[in-house]
């Protein structure tokens, strides 16, 4: 099996095949999943590995030996380097993920509305000369969406809510001897953030009195509004290094180290009035007449009050990660490959929502950990059109137990994966692969911290539980 | 160059990942919210009722008041959580410390109210309101419902029922119809308008019941109308004939012969005079120079003994419906009329207000507004339902201490 670094090598294609009519099919449908969004979570805290169909057959364990479909741009930038000609690939992966929350008290169970996500990848790469290397990378790193039904007790935290990230990544690599290279990509992201939850208008003030509605009798989770807080697309610039080496011709050696990128994101926020359902009865406190709708008494807000549309600003930093690892070749047709991977997500530690009305300032606390994660891969070659890969992937917890929300439900989890590559034509390769996410059940909250104070384990109300199905393709061409 | 023989290099992937999924599976779990639960039954325990319930007594209720509620007790011994929507101290109004005088706790204001406690609880398992009568719980709305303040300060809108649905009931606990015949004893003049009829009683009951089923509740218990005939609030008119003849009366309070005992020509033995008629009126007018008679014969304002009768066998009726109810859905049935009955036999309730101790100016069993059971009569009410459920159910829970009359009035 081949275990040169360049990731497209041409020399693992043998000549003379012809594409065949299944192929323009299966660029059909690969095609489409650049024109969506990334929108998925599948590995730790809000992170996404599958940027190749090949690498998630293998759990994703390929910063040494990286996938020849151009993923290493991703997965390890150095390893571009002797890369022979032109080469591109496009693919996407589609994420089938189920969860939901069942509560402490009364043991009954809400399930998430997540519809199927897909998360496009694409590259393109150029062998200069036998030691410079140049390419491109598109992928999203980053990226969550989550929705749950009208009506659950953790709209108040978010009902439907996502993050989308998409890196541009051109890159040089260059091979320093004739075992070790170095790669450095300069990283584009560009990403849009969206915040849809319930107003509970018994945490709000009543205009001109001092009290709030709660001291008035208006129960928590009373839902008078939804806010939608969707931004605008924002900008931000970070880098990616790798390093590639032979340690022989049957171990590799691999690291990267992508860098935080942090995005100011600019938006709107638009405020809708929800039917409370409660009508005041007389001698209420409000003064106001018994059968009087409270929708009436608090509507003024939408209309001159604070809840009217308005500019919002808030800032993310999506965290740096840096993997090493290792690929051993077993048996001429068998590589074995281990990586670990750090990710510093300590850095989310809160989002800071400013509002044009500073009364509606928000600071969403998450207090996110660094976190690791394991990645353990196979691949067999079975002939020599046909591959078969498999993986394992454990990763740690990134929210602390305290933060653990219907925003992003995430926990420790195990992942099963495996596939299959073939080669269709000369230079022609399709790659399929799947991948179980299992979620350990993880306790958390559907609750708002009761004052501006952060919130604590005594909120978790319930227990999440979350897996998921992702199925990826990818088409590489090299000529 | 490293140089690993594949069979070992399996072997050690193959430990590694199990190494790697041992503590990987580390599921955890829901929590029970009582874990200290005497049965499954009581997990979620909700009341039902009106100013008993709640803990309003004298005049009164704040979140002291609220957490001496039989209610709260009885959640207490089940071992299971029992949330109320707490008002803050004074309270909401504050409870009289003088009733003679009118002071009030924290020498607040007969209309002051200090709101509610926050955070507030995310569901109430007491969602008692004072002032509610059997059609309350089914409506805030209709004309003929008693809203008041605390009606919106406790449910923010709710019915009793709603709020009670909202909590997903295992067990509940209903106490309603007090205010039913209340109105009317307290006022002294008796009227079609002002007791809910029987059959209006039972519908209402029964729709209440209904819609309680319409949820989780395993179980229940229902509690008797309180004999309202028996509260220290309504005082023999011969009391007042009796205190008059000693001179304990100013010379401008009259008392007719019509209220001495059957001795001397009255009907005083049989006919009460509520409270509020003959201390809150008569004698604040007589203390002020002003002339009055208290007539037990020809005052409106004198429960009959016609009038105490309708109330007695109104109560007795609203029991059997109680009683029936309770015996149909297997639920159980404490009826307190005995006990409270007991405590006058034993004199505990007084047949005339004790002038010479404002604060027991009722006694030791009822509040400083004469109406409401005090901390004491709570306990043994308490005591009266674990009886009740414990026979229903076959359950162990255990009573509290029972009350010290000196040190719980």
């Amino acid at each position: 099996m081949d275990l040169t670094p360049a990731s497209l090598d041409p020399r693992s294609h043998p000549p003379g095949r012809t594409l065949r009519p299944a192929l323009y099919l299966t660029i059909l449908l690969l095609v489409p999943g650049l024109l969506l969004q990334p929108e998925a979570a599948d590995a730790q805290g809000f992170a996404f590995y599958q940027h190749g169909a090949c690498a998630m057959a293998r759990g994703g364990a390929t910063v040494a030996a990286p996938c020849q479909d151009g993923s290493a741009v991703f997965y390890n930038p150095a390893a571009l380097a002797g890369l022979d000609g032109w080469s591109g690939s496009v693919g996407s992966v589609g994420v089938f993920s189920r969860g939901d929350f069942t509560s402490d008290r009364t043991r009954s169970t809400v399930g998430m509305d997540n519809d199927p996500r897909v998360a496009p990848h694409l590259y393109l790469g150029y062998g200069i000369d036998d030691r410079l290397a140049v390419g491109l990378g598109v992928y999203a790193p980053y990226g969550f969406g989550t929705r749950w039904p009208a009506g659950f007790g953790g709209a108040f935290v978010s009902f439907d809510s996502s993050l989308e990230a998409l890196f541009i990544q051109p890159t040089v690599a260059y091979r320093l001897t004739d075992r070790i290279s170095l790669g450095v990509g300069l990283t584009v992201a560009t990403s849009e953030v969206e915040l849809n939850r319930h107003l509970d208008l018994s945490r709000q003030a009543v205009p001109g009195v001092g009290v709030s509605w709660a001291q008035l009798g208006i129960p928590p989770r009373t839902a008078f509004a939804e806010a939608s807080l969707e931004s605008d697309r924002a900008t931000g610039v970070g880098g990616h290094l790798g390093i590639h080496a032979l340690w022989s011709d049957r171990l590799q050696f691999g690291a990267r180290f992508l860098t935080p990128v942090t995005l100011d994101y600019e938006g709107t926020a638009r405020f809708t009035q929800l039917e409370t359902g409660i009508t005041l009865p007389s001698q209420n406190p409000l003064g106001v007449p018994g059968g009087t709708p409270l929708d009436a008494v608090v509507s003024g807000a939408f209309s001159d009050g604070p809840l009217v549309e308005q500019a919002i600003t808030t800032q993310i930093t999506l965290p740096a990660q840096f993997a090493v690892g290792l690929g051993f070749e077993a048996r001429p047709d068998l590589v074995l490959t281990l990586d670990y991977q750090w990710v510093n997500w300590s850095t989310f530690d809160s989002v800071e929502i400013a509002f044009e009305s500073p009364s509606l300032n928000q600071t969403l606390t998450q207090d996110y950990r660094d976190a690791s994660v394991i990645r353990a891969g196979a691949e067999y070659e079975l002939t020599d059109e046909w591959r078969v890969r498999g993986g394992y992937v454990y990763n740690q917890a990134a929210s602390p137990p305290e933060n653990v929300t219907p925003l992003v439900p995430e926990g420790e989890r195990n992942h099963l994966t495996g596939g299959l590559g073939w080669e269709v034509s000369s230079g022609i390769h399709l790659e399929g692969a799947y991948h179980y996410l299992m979620q350990n059940d993880r306790r958390g909250r559907t609750l708002e911290s009761p004052g501006s104070g952060p919130a604590t384990v005594d909120l978790n109300d319930g227990l999440y539980t979350v897996h998921a199905h992702l199925v990826g393709f990818t088409l590489s061409v090299t000529r | 160059m490293i140089h690993l023989n594949s069979g070992r290099l399996w072997t050690a992937i193959a430990l590694g990942a199990l190494f790697l999924l041992v503590p990987a599976c580390d599921d955890e779990t829901l929590v029970s919210p009582a874990p200290d639960a005497q049965d499954e039954l009581f997990e979620r325990y909700v009341a039902l009722g009106n100013s008993i319930t709640a803990g309003f007594r004298s005049e009164g209720i704040n979140r002291e008041t609220q957490q001496e509620s039989y209610a709260a007790l009885l959640a207490e011994q089940m071992g299971v959580p029992f949330d109320a929507p707490l008002l803050n101290m004074p309270g909401c109004p504050a409870p009289l410390t003088n009733p003679l005088t009118g002071e009030r706790l924290g020498s607040a204001q007969p209309d002051g109210c200090a709101l509610r406690s926050t955070p507030a609880p995310l569901v109430l398992n007491n969602v008692a309101v004072p002032g509610a009568a059997t059609l309350d719980p089914l409506s805030n709305l209709d004309p003929e419902s008693n809203p008041n303040p605390l009606t919106t300060l406790m449910l923010g809108g709710r019915t009793q029922l709603d709020a009670a649905l909202d909590a997903d009931p295992t067990f509940v606990s209903v106490w309603i119809g007090n205010n039913d015949v209340l109105g009317a004893a307290i006022s002294g003049v008796v009227t079609e308008d002002n007791v809910t009829p029987v059959g209006e009683f039972s519908e209402r009951i029964g729709e209440l019941l209904d819609g309680l089923s319409g949820g989780d509740v395993q179980g229940g218990v229902l509690i008797g109308v309180a004999d309202v005939t028996l509260i220290p609030h309504l005082s023999p008119g011969n009391a007042y004939w009796s205190m008059a003849e000693s001179g304990a009366l100013p010379p401008t309070f009259q008392v007719a012969q019509s209220c001495g005992p059957s001795q001397v020509g009255g009907v005083g033995e049989e006919t009460l005079v509520p409270f509020g008629y003959g201390f809150g009126e008569l004698l604040a007018r007589a203390s002020e120079g002003e002339p009055v008679t208290l007539d037990c014969a020809q005052d409106m304002r004198v429960l009959s003994a016609q009038e105490l009768g309708q109330l007695v066998q109104t109560v007795s009726a609203y029991n059997q419906i109680l009683a029936e109810e309770a015996s149909n859905r297997g639920w159980a049935f404490f009826d307190p009329n005995p006990t409270f009955g007991a405590l006058a036999d034993e004199g505990l309730i007084p047949a005339f207000p004790n002038l010479e101790d404002p604060g027991q100016l009722f006694g030791p069993v009822f509040s400083l507004d004469g109406v409401h059971p005090g901390a004491g009569a709570h306990r043994l009410v308490t005591n009266g339902l674990i009886d009740a459920i414990n026979q229903v159910y076959g359950t162990s829970i255990s009573p509290v201490d029972p009350p010290n009359w000196q040190a719980d009035s």
